[in-house]
């Protein structure tokens, strides 16, 4: 059957809203800098993941609380967006401490780094060497696509 | 940035989806007797439902009226709508005057006025007398391995 926007609404704003994964009242998840190459999927898992250890490369917490349910005005797709926290999703090199280090991508995971919630590859791995370097990204989205539910 | 989703997530997206469906307190298959284009936009309002003699439209009522499986053979998640076992065959008790073509189904909430589904059957299924009737299976959602980025 075809689904109507009710649907695509409801997934969207029931996942933003999802106590259990993105929007718990306290410890949020937490995102994170991967150093190694690997593979986003729904399959893929925290093993599969290298973190960064570059100073400071330490996760940042994501907002606690309901995220936002959005749709893209270009797709129509809906997506839940993560709230940005102060700072933005940024990490800068502050010592010299595991340089050189090479950035390939991001994974949200949950609060104890334990579950994946979601991961991204860079458009273009980032090799840090010095301090004062930067690794940032603008957002973080979870699409539901048009032509996946029937 | 898009991310690409974990099982984790997908399986927490559902889960509250299936959620929401069962906590509606009625969820309605209703036969549309106008030609119509199921689309995600569709407004429920603009469909001409069935009205011919005996007509009524199919409830699920209950709690837990959705079920969600997982389909072994495609790897899809479904949700299946179900209504009281027998609900889902419209049959007439008289003649419907004009007569009604029947050209496919809505499934609505009617508490929020709002379609949550919509596809097509075969048409001309004439409602023309008080033999004639139809009879349809569970309404089905099916969610594709890849539903979510």
């Amino acid at each position: 059957m075809q689904p109507t926007d009710y649907i695509f609404n409801q997934l969207a704003a029931l996942l933003a809203a999802d106590t259990g994964t993105l929007a718990p009242a306290t410890l949020p998840p937490q995102l994170v800098p991967v150093k190694a190459p690997f593979t986003p999927g729904v399959g893929l898992v925290v093993g599969a993941l290298t973190l960064a250890d570059f100073a400071t490369s330490t996760a940042i917490s994501t907002i606690v609380g309901s995220q936002n349910a959005v749709q893209n005005p270009l797709t129509f797709e809906r997506m839940v967006e993560m709230k940005i926290p102060a700072g933005g999703w940024r990490w800068t090199v502050t010592a010299l401490t595991n340089l050189p280090q090479t950035i390939y991508g991001v994974a949200l995971l949950d609060n104890t780094l334990a579950i994946v919630y979601g991961a991204a590859l860079l458009p273009t791995p980032i090799l840090l060497t010095t301090v004062g370097q930067v690794v940032e990204i603008d957002n973080i989205q979870f699409v539901f696509l048009l032509n996946g539910i029937y | 940035m898009r991310f690409s989703s974990s099982q984790t997530l997908q399986n927490a997206a559902l889960a509250a989806l299936v959620a929401a469906l069962n906590a509606i307190a009625e969820i309605d298959l209703e036969l549309v007797v106008q030609p119509f284009t199921p689309t995600q936009g569709i407004d429920y309002t603009t469909l001409t439902l069935a009205s011919f003699p005996g007509y009524t439209h199919a409830g699920a009522t209950t709690p837990n009226n959705v079920k969600q499986i997982r389909n072994k053979a495609n790897g899809n998640t479904e949700f299946w709508i179900t209504p009281p076992v027998g609900a889902n065959v419209f049959k007439a008790t008289g003649t419907a005057t004009p007569s009604q073509t029947v050209f496919g189904f809505a499934v609505i909430a009617p508490a929020s006025t709002s379609a949550l589904c919509t596809g097509l059957c075969v048409p001309n299924a004439i409602i023309n007398s008080s033999v004639d009737g139809l009879g349809f299976g569970a309404p089905i959602l099916n969610f594709l391995p890849g539903f979510m980025v």
